[in-house]
């Protein structure tokens, strides 16, 4: 007869391991009451008490990210599936931000578009829980899970908008897009656990030395997960899809998307390159570079061309993917920690534009073409000025925190000998200016005499959004010495194991 | 050549023909039953590796449901004959080139690579034991995940 | 061992064979005749009203899916089922949680019309 394997495990434990995980659980709750609510009171209160509870959830995932962070005690938990290190916790406070941002957003639009507000905010939860997760992963079979909670809340969301097409056309991109990059991450992870026996990654840190180089199996994992990776942050040249899913999805959608799924990618990036698969850096280095270099190279001359502003803000994205790699590529204290503060300072300043841009949108549809934004200033003094912040922080002006994160990023470049790349980074970054400044030109143009496309309906919610975030990018340049030593912080745990 | 290496190259040569029915056939509703040919022989590959439990899964779930899901796409969608005519030119030169390239690459790649030996299997490797021992241990937190995605599965259909 | 599922292949062998015979002794033996009555789909039956290859309601993807969901929620049962004795409190708790989240989406899919067929 079969032996019976033994099962020990304390309540002590389970307690433990279950404060490690402490803001997914919250969010997690909160997207389980939801759905319950969604379904139990009257139709006309299930949107605003939906977007409250998520309101919620995310505060106060934000609230035990960030007292957990101070009092600084956070390790693996659940067999090492998963870490409630400081690593993690960065990113859960970034995802709960953007998530309060999103809902925020995204309740005020889908009333304006007349769309079921409810599920939105469900799916949005859904995906926060996967990113989360994500950057919490402390096994591949975590990040493999997290990766697809994610990605699937988000294909649903993008075709959200069923009745129009090019949601529809965005959602089925997205689908048939992702799920093939799903499939070469699994490829490839599939042959890191053959080559090593084990999913664990910080088994896997102790297993592969550098003397694993040669080993074909794990140079295929590498290049495959490399690949799968690039898809998810939309780095050229695999950045095919990214602007016709951004133009197609609901603007809210793609806001959250275009900033939270590629702090996730970047994060799980972080978790398996960086620190799971640190020793084969000479090898994942050379493919990560040449990705960047197209990402800066390609993002930013078609950015230049692009008439429809969603679409410019993907392209500006692939751009800025190519940035955020010089710092993975520079790896160490300095490489990640300016990693995660870019981050953090490109969630506010993309997130902000794309919301700003949200508020042009009515029943009639979205209005994404430079000509909408035309005497902005003048008409909403206040969302001309923040777009005007947005614009001079993604093309990387002084006193903006875009600024501050591409001198952290580039510093770090160079001083781990990436000079080629950063010049290549500084020489596209001048041309960027081109194409955020034309946003500027419309902006602060007379008012036109033809009446504009769309009125500014009930648009508060995400006024209140552009402003936290313009708060954000504009206090975050000042304060960028403390958000330098959070990154720094957040970076130790993957550094902790060499 | 023992018979366990004859019942593999059987069931890989099967798959690879499940495969390749998958992407020539003409009529979806092969291209479906041939995926399930290529399901049902990757079971037999999971039997070899004494993973009983995961090959019953596999003939439950993926031959049985998911297939049967695949099934009512193509009904959904009306039986109709593919058509070929939308092809670019050079689609077929390019994707060839393509092919043999990665084909050449994974081989170069792979020839003469020294294999982990296997950890030693305990005996009750593969069993049901071992899978529900590792799911509710281990695994405990992707297992928990696994619930969250079905539950968006759900939201979303 | 390999061994152990000798039944297994002997049993697969036979049914393949017995379905191969019968087949072939149909097509060989059975008289051929070829007139209307014979010809139609279900000889002797209902006469068929619509053609075979028609577009079906979405509702049977739908049904489909919904049937794949809670197919790989049972999966997990019997493993646990196996192991409960050892898993003990600590089991049930564990897979109270799975229930408890999946039960919210059948919950949804109930409220939302999922199991309705109009």
């Amino acid at each position: 007869m079969i032996a019976a394997a033994q099962v020990t495990y304390t309540a002590a434990q389970a307690w433990s391991d279950l404060a490690q995980i402490g803001p997914i659980v919250a969010v997690t709750v909160a997207l389980l009451v939801a759905v319950v609510v969604d379904l139990l009171l009257p139709r006309g209160l299930r949107g605003p008490v939906v977007t409250v509870i998520a309101i919620v959830g995310l505060v106060s995932a934000l609230a035990i990210a960030a007292y957990r962070l101070v009092n600084g005690y956070g390790g693996p938990a659940y067999f090492r599936f998963v870490s409630g290190d400081a690593f993690a916790l960065f990113f859960e406070m970034l995802f709960a931000l953007i998530g309060v941002l999103a809902v925020i957003v995204s309740s005020s639009y889908v009333r304006r578009r007349g769309l079921y507000e409810a599920e939105l905010q469900v799916l949005t939860l859904a995906a926060i829980v996967g990113m989360m997760s994500l950057a919490a992963a402390g096994s591949l079979v975590t990040v493999f899970l997290g990766l697809e909670l994610l990605s699937i809340a988000l294909y649903v969301s993008c075709g959200y908008n069923r009745i129009e097409l090019p949601s529809q056309e965005s959602a089925a991109k997205y689908l048939i897009i992702g799920g093939f990059a799903s499939a070469f991450v699994l490829y490839g992870m599939a042959l890191i656990y053959g080559a090593t026996g084990t999913t664990v990654l910080s088994d896997i840190a102790t297993r592969v030395t550098s003397d694993s180089a040669g080993n074909p199996l794990l140079l295929l994992g590498v290049l495959l997960m490399g690949v799968g990776f690039a898809f998810k942050v939309s780095a050229a040249p695999f950045h095919m899809w990214t602007p016709d899913v951004y133009q197609g999805a609901p603007l809210p959608v793609t806001a959250f998307m275009s900033v939270a799924t590629k702090a996730a990618a970047f994060a799980m990036i972080l978790r398996v390159f960086n620190y799971g698969l640190g020793h084969l850096g000479p090898e994942w280095q050379v493919l990560l570079a040449f990705t960047a270099a197209a990402s800066m190279v390609v993002g930013n001359l078609m950015a230049i061309v692009q008439a429809s502003l969603k679409r410019m803000l993907a392209y500006s994205g692939v751009a800025h993917a190519g940035y955020i790699l010089v710092g993975v590529l520079a790896g160490g204290r300095a490489g990640v920690a300016a990693v995660l503060f870019y981050l953090f300072g490109y969630v506010f300043m993309n997130f902000g534009a794309f919301a700003v841009v949200s508020t042009l949108s009515g029943p009639a549809g979205d209005g994404d073409l430079y000509e909408d934004l035309n005497g902005l200033a003048y008409r909403n003094p206040t969302l001309g000025v923040l777009m005007s912040v947005f614009m001079l922080s993604l093309a990387g002006f002084p006193p903006m925190v875009g600024f501050f994160g591409k001198v952290f990023l580039f510093t770090a470049g160079i001083s781990a000998g990436w000079t080629w790349l950063v010049v290549l980074a500084v020489l596209t970054s001048v041309v960027s200016v081109y194409y955020y400044f034309r946003v500027l030109f419309h902006v602060w143009s007379p008012l036109p005499e033809a009446p504009v496309r769309f009125a500014f309906g009930p648009v508060r919610g995400p006024v209140t959004v552009v402003l936290l975030a313009g708060v954000f990018a504009v206090a975050l340049g000042p304060l960028s010495g403390f958000l330098l030593q959070v990154g720094l912080n957040g970076a130790a745990p993957l550094l902790s194991g060499r | 050549m023992g018979p366990a290496t004859i019942v593999f190259w059987l069931a890989s040569a099967v798959a690879l023909a499940g495969g390749l029915g998958v992407v020539l056939f003409k009529e979806p509703i092969r291209n479906v039953l041939s995926l399930v040919l290529v399901m049902l022989s990757l079971a037999v590959l999971f039997l070899l590796l004494s993973a009983q439990f995961v090959f019953a899964v596999q003939v439950i779930v993926y031959a049985g449901a998911v297939m049967v899901l695949f099934l009512f796409v193509i009904t959904l969608l009306g039986p109709v004959r593919e058509q070929g005519t939308v092809r670019l030119p050079w689609q077929i030169f390019i994707s060839a080139v393509v092919i043999a390239a990665f084909a050449g690459f994974l081989v170069a790649m792979l020839r003469g690579v020294s294999y982990r030996t296997p950890d030693a299997a305990d005996p009750i490797f593969g069993s049901v034991q071992s899978i529900g021992v590792g799911l509710f241990t281990d695994y405990l937190f992707p297992f928990e995940l696994t619930s969250i995605l079905l539950l968006v599965a759900a939201v979303g259909c | 061992m390999l061994s152990d599922y000798a039944p297994l292949a002997i049993y697969a062998v036979i049914v393949l064979a017995v379905v191969g015979l019968m087949l072939t002794l149909s097509f060989v033996l059975a008289p051929v005749k070829r007139y209307r009555s014979k010809l139609l789909p279900y000889e002797s039956g209902i006469v068929p009203t619509d053609p075979a290859r028609k577009r079906m309601s979405v509702r049977f993807y739908l049904t489909a899916m919904l049937f794949i969901i809670f197919d790989v929620e049972a999966v997990f049962f019997y493993p646990w089922a196996v192991i409960l004795h050892q898993l003990r409190w600590y089991g049930v708790i564990e897979m109270f949680v799975f229930m408890l989240i999946l039960l919210v989406a059948l919950a949804h899919i109930w409220r939302k019309g999922g199991l309705e067929w109009e």
